[in-house]
C-alpha cells in the first residue's frame, strides 16, 4: 500500500491543527485515497496515471482549503479567547522562529545591535544631561565665573570672590576652590599629590556632609589658623585604607604639616584633589591674594531657595561692574557669568555624546530599516501559509495576533541581545566619557531601554502585520496556488523594499561621511606641523621642593647644573628645560603691552602664553630660532629669593628681562616691524610689571594639543624668571628610560629632595594629545562601519529576494538565448540603481548635516570632496559585491529547472 | 469547462440534501458516500475528498451527522457517519423545501415549453 498519509500530512502540515485531530483527518484521507487508486487500478488505469489522478482529486488545494474554511473555523471556537490562545500563540509563534532560525537570529542581532548602541550612548546623554547631579538639590548649583570683554571666561580672581560672596544676596553659600600639585612626604618617601586649596564653605556649598570627623569652619580659613586637612574620600581609601580614626593624624606636604580634621563625602567632586587645604594657606604661595591673578580657581554656589538663576546673574553682573569700575587695572572689562553646574560640568561632552547620540539613532533607524525589509521578504513567502490558514478557517483576528506575537518575540529577543551590548559597552564609555560618569554616572536606564524597545517592537510590529493585513485582502486560492509569487501585494512590497533600501544606504553614506570627515581630520591633525621635531625627544619632569621657605634661585641653578651634566653624557644629542612643557601642563598666560604705545584699555590688554626656558630648550625641541639670539648668561639671573611672588616681582621690576616670543606674536604685536629689540610690559598696566625686551624670535610650537591653532608666546629665560616645576627635554640616541634614571641620579645628586616623576618620550605626549579626537573616530568609526555593514545587507537580502522571484524569468531569459553576463547585469545594475539613488540621498543629507561636526572637524571643511567622494564610492563598491552575488547565483540558475519548477 | 460550472453550482445548493439523503437509511463512509452519489447520479454528479470531506466535517460540526470510527476484521478502520436526530429534522426540512423549489422550477420551466 503506498504511503497516502505522508502526502496528505504535507498538505496539511502548517495548518496548526490540533494533532489528534490533523491525524483523524490524514487517516480518512488516505483511507479514502487508497481506495479510489484501487478502484483506479480495477478499471483498467496503469498505476502512474491511477496515482496522478487519485493525487488531483484529492489534493486539489482550491478545493479543498475553501472547502475546509467554514469548516475548521468552527471547529475550534475557543481559539479567540485571550487565555489558552494566547499560549499557544507564543508557542507557535516560537516554533514559527526556531524553523526560520537563520532569518529569526539575523533579525534579532540587527535590530539588538541597533537598540544596543542606542541604550549605551543614551546613558551617557542622560548621565550627562538629564539626570539630576548626585548631589542634594542639584538645580541650586551655580559655577561663577569672570567674563572677560573679549568674550569666553576665565577662572575667578580670589579678591573679586571675596568680593563677590560679601556684596552678593542671591545664594546661600558661595565657595571658591584651586587644585595645585604639592609633595607629600612621608616616612617611605615622597609623592606628588594634588592638593585643593577652598574656601570653608567648599564642601557645604556642594551639601556632600564628611564621612568622618568634621568640614572646614571659617576659622580653619583664616591667616594664623590651625593648618588642617580634609582627606578626600579616595585618598583615605588608598592612603588610610579608610580608617575611621584617621582624624588627629598628620600629613606632611611640603614643609608643611597638617592636621586631619574629617575626611570628604565618598562622591568625589574635584575628582582630582587629593587633600583639601583651608585657602587661606595657599594665598602667599600661588599669589592669590592679587587681583590680577586668574589662577585655576572656580567658584561655586547654592542659590538661594527660589531665586533663579537669571536673577542671580543680574546681580552677579551689577557687582562685576561694580568692581571693574573699582578696580580698572585689573577688573576693566570684565563681567560675571552665573551657569547651572550641571550645564558646566556637561559642556565639555555636550557636542561629542549628542553627535554620537544622533549616529546611534540613525544606526537604529538603519537597523529598523534593515529588519523591516526582512520581515517583508518574509511576509511574501508567509503568504500561502497565511492564505492556507485563512483557508482553513483562521480569523483575521487571529492571524494577526499570531503574527503579532511573533514579532514581539523578536522585539523582545532583540532588546535582550541590546541590553547584553549595552552592558559590555559601559566600560569603554566610562574611559571615553569620564565627565559623564562624574555627572550622573553611566548605567542602565529604564527610560531608553524601554524607548528602543518600543522602537524595535514598533518595527517589527508593522512590518510583521503587513502580510496579515495584505492576506485579508487577497484572493486565498490564488495565494495558494501561485506560493505568494506575483500576487498583489508583491508589487508595493517590492516597491516598499526598495524604499527601504535606498534608505538604508542614505542613512550608511551619511553616518560613513560623518566618521569619514573626523577620521581625515585625525589624519590631518596627526600629520599636523607641531613646530617641533619630536623624534628622539624624551621629557623628563623634575618638581623642585616647592617648600614656602625655599630659595627660588636654587630651582633655576638645579635647571642649570643638570642640563650642563647631561649635555656632556655620551648618546644625549640637546638637552634643555621648561616650566611649561608642551602637551603635558601648559596653562600660563601672561598679559603684557607694548610701552613704546598708549596703554591700551584694561579689556584690550593683549594675553599670550608665557613660559621659563633655559637657552637649551629650543634645540632639544627642534624649535628654530628665526632672528635675533637665545638667551646669553649675560641676560641675568635671579638672586636668592624666598618663594613669595610679591618679592620676586619687587626685583624684576628693578632689572630689563629678555625673552623670546614666537613667529605668532611677532606678527600679530609687531606687524611689518622687527620685534628683536622691541621692549613690552610684562603683566598688566596695574601690576607696573617689569620691562622686557625682546632679543629673538623662534619658531611657532604647538603647546596644548596637535589639533590646537598655534598662539602667541613669549619665552623668559629660567635663570631669571622663577621657575616652580620643570620638565628636561633630551634630545637623545639612548633608551628613554635609560635616559630617565640618569636624569634622575643627576638631579639627585644636585638637590636630593627634588621629585624626578613619570618619563615619556614627547612622541607619546603628542599622540595623547588627540585621545579625545580618536575616541570620536573610534566611536563614529563603529557605527558607521555597522551602518555600512547594514546596508550591505539590505541591499544582498532585496537583490537575493528579487533574484528568487524571478528565477524563472530568468530561466527564460537564458533560454532565449541570453548569456549569464547579461542576467548578471540585470541584478547588478537594479542593485546599483538602489545603491546611487540611496548614495544620492545620503550626499544631500549629509551636505546638510556636517554642519553639526563643524567644531570637531580639523584641517578640512565640511564638504570636504574627498570624503564625500570616497564615501560614496566606498557604499557603491559595496553595494556592487552585495548585488554581485546573487547575480551571479541568478546567472548560474538552469533554465530547464527555472522553466520547469512550479 | 461550462459543464462543470453548472455543476459547481448546483452542488453549492444540493450537496449538503445529498449527504444527509445518504446518511438517512444507513450510516456510510465518505468513500462510499462519494461513490454513491457518483453512482446514482449516473456519473453526473462528482465529490472528490477535497471537497467532501469538508462538507462531513462542517455537517458534523453543526450537529446533524456523527461521525465514528469502525473497525471491521481485515480492514483499516473506517470512519462512518451517521445522522444524528436533529439531522434527521434538518433532513425532512430540506427535503420539503428542495421539492417545493423543484415544483416551483419546473412550473416556470414546464409552462414555458408547454
Amino acid at each position: 500500500m503506498r504511503d497516502w498519509g505522508q502526502l496528505i500530512r504535507k498538505e496539511v502540515a502548517g495548518l496548526n491543527l490540533q494533532p489528534e485531530r490533523e491525524e483523524e483527518i490524514v487517516e480518512e484521507f488516505s483511507q479514502h485515497a487508497e481506495d479510489r487508486f484501487q478502484e483506479l487500478l480495477n478499471t483498467g488505469h496503469d498505476e502512474a496515471e491511477a496515482v496522478r489522478v487519485t493525487l488531483a482529486e484529492i489534493c486539489d488545494r482550491e478545493v479543498l482549503t475553501s472547502g475546509l474554511q467554514e469548516v475548521v473555523r468552527r471547529d475550534d471556537p475557543g481559539r479567540v479567547l485571550p487565555g489558552n490562545g494566547l499560549w499557544r500563540d507564543v508557542r507557535y509563534g516560537f516554533r514559527s522562529l526556531r524553523t526560520n532560525l537563520g532569518f529569526s537570529l539575523i533579525v534579532i542581532a540587527v535590530l539588538g545591535i541597533g537598540i544596543g548602541a542606542n541604550v549605551a550612548m543614551f546613558t551617557v546623554v542622560d548621565a550627562a544631561f538629564l539626570r539630576p547631579l548626585r548631589l542634594p538639590e542639584p538645580d541650586r548649583l551655580v559655577q561663577l565665573q569672570e567674563t572677560p570683554s573679549a568674550g569666553g571666561s576665565m577662572p575667578v580672581a580670589y579678591p573679586n570672590f571675596v568680593d563677590w560672596q560679601k556684596q552678593s544676596q542671591s545664594f546661600e553659600s558661595m565657595a571658591i576652590g584651586g587644585t595645585f600639585q604639592e609633595t607629600l612626604r612621608q616616612s617611605g618617601g615622597y609623592e606628588r599629590i594634588r592638593v585643593g586649596y577652598v574656601s570653608s564653605a567648599f564642601h557645604k556649598t556642594y551639601g556632600v556632609p564628611p564621612s568622618v570627623g568634621r568640614g572646614f569652619s571659617e576659622s580653619d580659613d583664616r591667616p594664623g589658623a590651625e593648618p588642617a586637612a580634609i582627606l578626600s574620600y579616595r585618598f583615605w581609601q588608598t592612603h588610610f585604607a579608610g580608617d575611621p580614626k584617621v582624624v588627629g593624624r598628620t600629613l606632611q606636604v611640603d614643609d608643611q604639616l597638617w592636621t586631619i580634621v574629617g575626611v570628604a563625602g565618598s562622591f568625589q567632586w574635584h575628582r582630582d584633589a587629593d587633600v583639601f587645604v583651608p585657602i587661606a594657606f595657599g594665598q602667599s604661595k600661588y599669589g592669590l591674594n592679587m587681583r590680577e591673578n586668574h589662577s585655576s580657581t572656580g567658584v561655586i554656589a547654592r542659590l538661594k531657595p527660589g531665586v533663579s538663576v537669571t536673577q542671580a546673574r543680574t546681580e552677579m553682573q551689577q557687582i562685576a561692574a561694580q568692581l571693574a569700575k573699582q578696580y580698572p587695572g585689573a577688573n576693566g572689562g570684565n563681567s560675571a557669568s552665573v551657569v547651572p553646574l550641571r550645564e558646566f560640568m556637561s559642556g565639555g561632552i555636550r557636542q561629542p555624546a549628542m553627535l554620537m547620540f544622533g549616529a546611534v539613532g540613525l544606526l537604529l533607524l538603519i537597523a529598523c530599516a534593515n529588519v523591516a525589509g526582512l520581515l517583508l521578504a518574509r511576509a511574501a513567502v508567509r503568504q500561502r501559509e497565511i492564505a492556507i490558514r485563512t483557508a482553513l478557517g483562521a480569523s483575521r483576528l487571529e492571524l494577526v495576533r499570531q503574527l503579532l506575537t511573533e514579532s514581539l518575540l523578536l522585539a523582545l529577543g532583540s532588546a535582550l541581545t541590546g541590553l547584553g551590548v549595552a552592558r559590555l559597552s559601559f566600560e569603554w564609555l566610562r574611559t571615553v566619557f569620564p565627565e559623564a560618569e562624574d555627572l550622573g554616572g553611566i548605567g542602565l536606564d529604564l527610560r531608553v531601554l524601554v524607548f528602543s524597545v518600543a522602537a524595535a517592537g514598533l518595527t517589527a510590529v508593522l512590518f510583521g502585520l503587513v502580510p496579515a493585513i495584505q492576506s485579508t485582502r487577497l484572493n486565498v486560492a490564488q495565494a495558494i496556488r501561485t506560493g505568494g509569487r506575483a500576487s498583489r501585494g508583491g508589487a508595493v512590497r517590492g516597491r516598499t523594499r526598495k524604499l527601504l533600501v535606498v534608505g538604508q544606504v542614505a542613512m550608511a553614506v551619511v553616518l560613513s561621511i560623518g566618521a569619514g570627515l573626523l577620521v581625515r581630520s585625525l589624519l590631518a591633525a596627526f600629520q599636523a606641523d607641531p613646530g617641533f621635531r619630536p623624534e628622539h625627544v624624551v621629557a623628563v619632569p623634575v618638581q623642585p621642593p616647592d617648600r614656602k621657605t625655599a630659595d627660588l634661585s636654587e630651582n633655576s641653578r638645579l635647571l642649570r647644573a643638570v642640563t650642563e651634566r647631561l649635555a656632556a653624557t655620551p648618546g644625549v644629542l640637546a638637552v634643555g628645560a621648561i616650566d611649561q612643557m608642551p602637551f603635558r601642563n601648559v596653562d600660563s598666560y601672561g598679559d603684557f603691552y607694548r610701552d613704546d604705545r598708549p596703554i591700551p584699555a584694561p579689556a584690550a590688554i593683549p594675553n599670550a602664553m608665557k613660559a621659563a626656558a633655559t637657552t637649551g630648550y629650543f634645540a632639544a625641541m627642534g624649535i628654530p630660532l628665526l632672528k635675533g639670539r637665545l638667551f646669553v648668561p649675560a641676560d641675568g639671573r635671579l638672586p636668592s629669593l624666598p618663594r613669595d611672588l610679591a618679592r620676586v616681582l619687587a626685583y624684576l621690576r628693578t632689572v630689563e628681562m629678555a625673552a623670546v616670543i614666537n613667529q605668532t606674536m611677532a606678527r600679530r604685536y609687531w606687524p611689518g616691524e622687527d620685534p628683536v629689540g622691541k621692549t613690552f610690559r610684562f603683566g598688566p598696566p596695574s601690576l607696573k610689571g617689569p620691562r622686557v625686551r625682546i632679543v629673538g624670535v623662534v619658531g611657532d610650537s604647538r603647546q596644548h594639543a596637535l589639533d590646537q591653532p598655534v598662539e602667541p608666546q613669549y619665552y623668559f629665560s629660567s635663570d631669571l624668571f622663577p621657575v616652580f616645576t620643570a620638565t628636561f627635554v633630551v634630545r637623545t640616541t639612548r633608551e628613554p628610560a635609560e635616559v630617565g634614571s640618569l636624569v634622575r641620579a643627576i638631579v639627585t645628586e644636585n638637590q636630593p629632595d627634588a621629585l624626578v616623576t613619570q618619563v615619556e618620550t614627547l612622541e607619546t605626549m603628542m599622540d595623547r594629545s588627540l585621545s579625545g579626537r580618536r575616541n570620536n573616530v573610534l566611536l563614529l568609526g563603529l557605527f558607521s562601519a555597522i551602518a555600512l555593514l547594514l546596508a550591505a545587507f539590505g541591499l544582498y537580502a532585496t537583490m537575493a529576494y528579487t533574484v528568487a522571484q524571478r528565477t524563472q524569468e530568468m530561466g527564460l531569459r537564458m533560454a532565449l538565448g541570453a548569456a549569464a553576463v547579461d542576467v548578471q547585469g540585470l541584478v547588478v545594475r537594479e542593485g546599483l540603481l538602489l545603491a546611487v539613488a540611496g548614495v544620492a540621498v545620503g550626499l544631500v543629507a549629509a551636505a546638510a548635516g556636517a554642519r553639526v561636526l563643524s567644531s570637531m572637524l580639523y584641517g578640512i571643511t565640511t564638504t570636504d570632496v574627498m570624503t564625500y567622494a570616497g564615501s560614496a564610492s566606498l557604499m557603491v563598491v559595496i553595494t556592487l559585491l552585495a548585488s554581485y552575488v546573487p547575480a551571479w547565483r541568478a546567472s548560474r540558475v538552469d533554465p530547464m529547472t527555472a522553466l520547469r519548477c512550479e | 469547462m461550462a459543464t462543470k460550472s453548472i455543476d459547481a453550482e448546483w452542488k453549492k445548493g444540493s450537496a449538503e440534501l445529498l449527504i444527509l439523503s445518504l446518511l438517512e437509511a444507513m450510516p456510510r463512509h465518505g468513500y462510499e458516500i462519494s461513490k454513491l452519489i457518483e453512482h446514482r447520479s449516473e456519473g453526473g454528479i462528482r465529490f472528490h475528498a477535497a471537497s467532501l470531506y469538508p462538507l462531513l466535517y462542517r455537517l458534523e460540526k453543526r450537529g446533524w451527522i456523527q461521525g465514528r470510527w469502525v473497525e471491521k476484521s481485515g480492514q483499516r478502520r473506517r470512519r462512518y457517519y451517521q445522522l444524528t436526530p436533529s439531522g434527521v429534522k434538518v433532513l425532512a426540512a430540506q427535503r420539503e423545501g428542495w421539492q417545493a423549489f423543484v415544483e416551483a422550477i419546473s412550473r416556470i420551466t414546464g409552462a414555458e415549453n408547454a
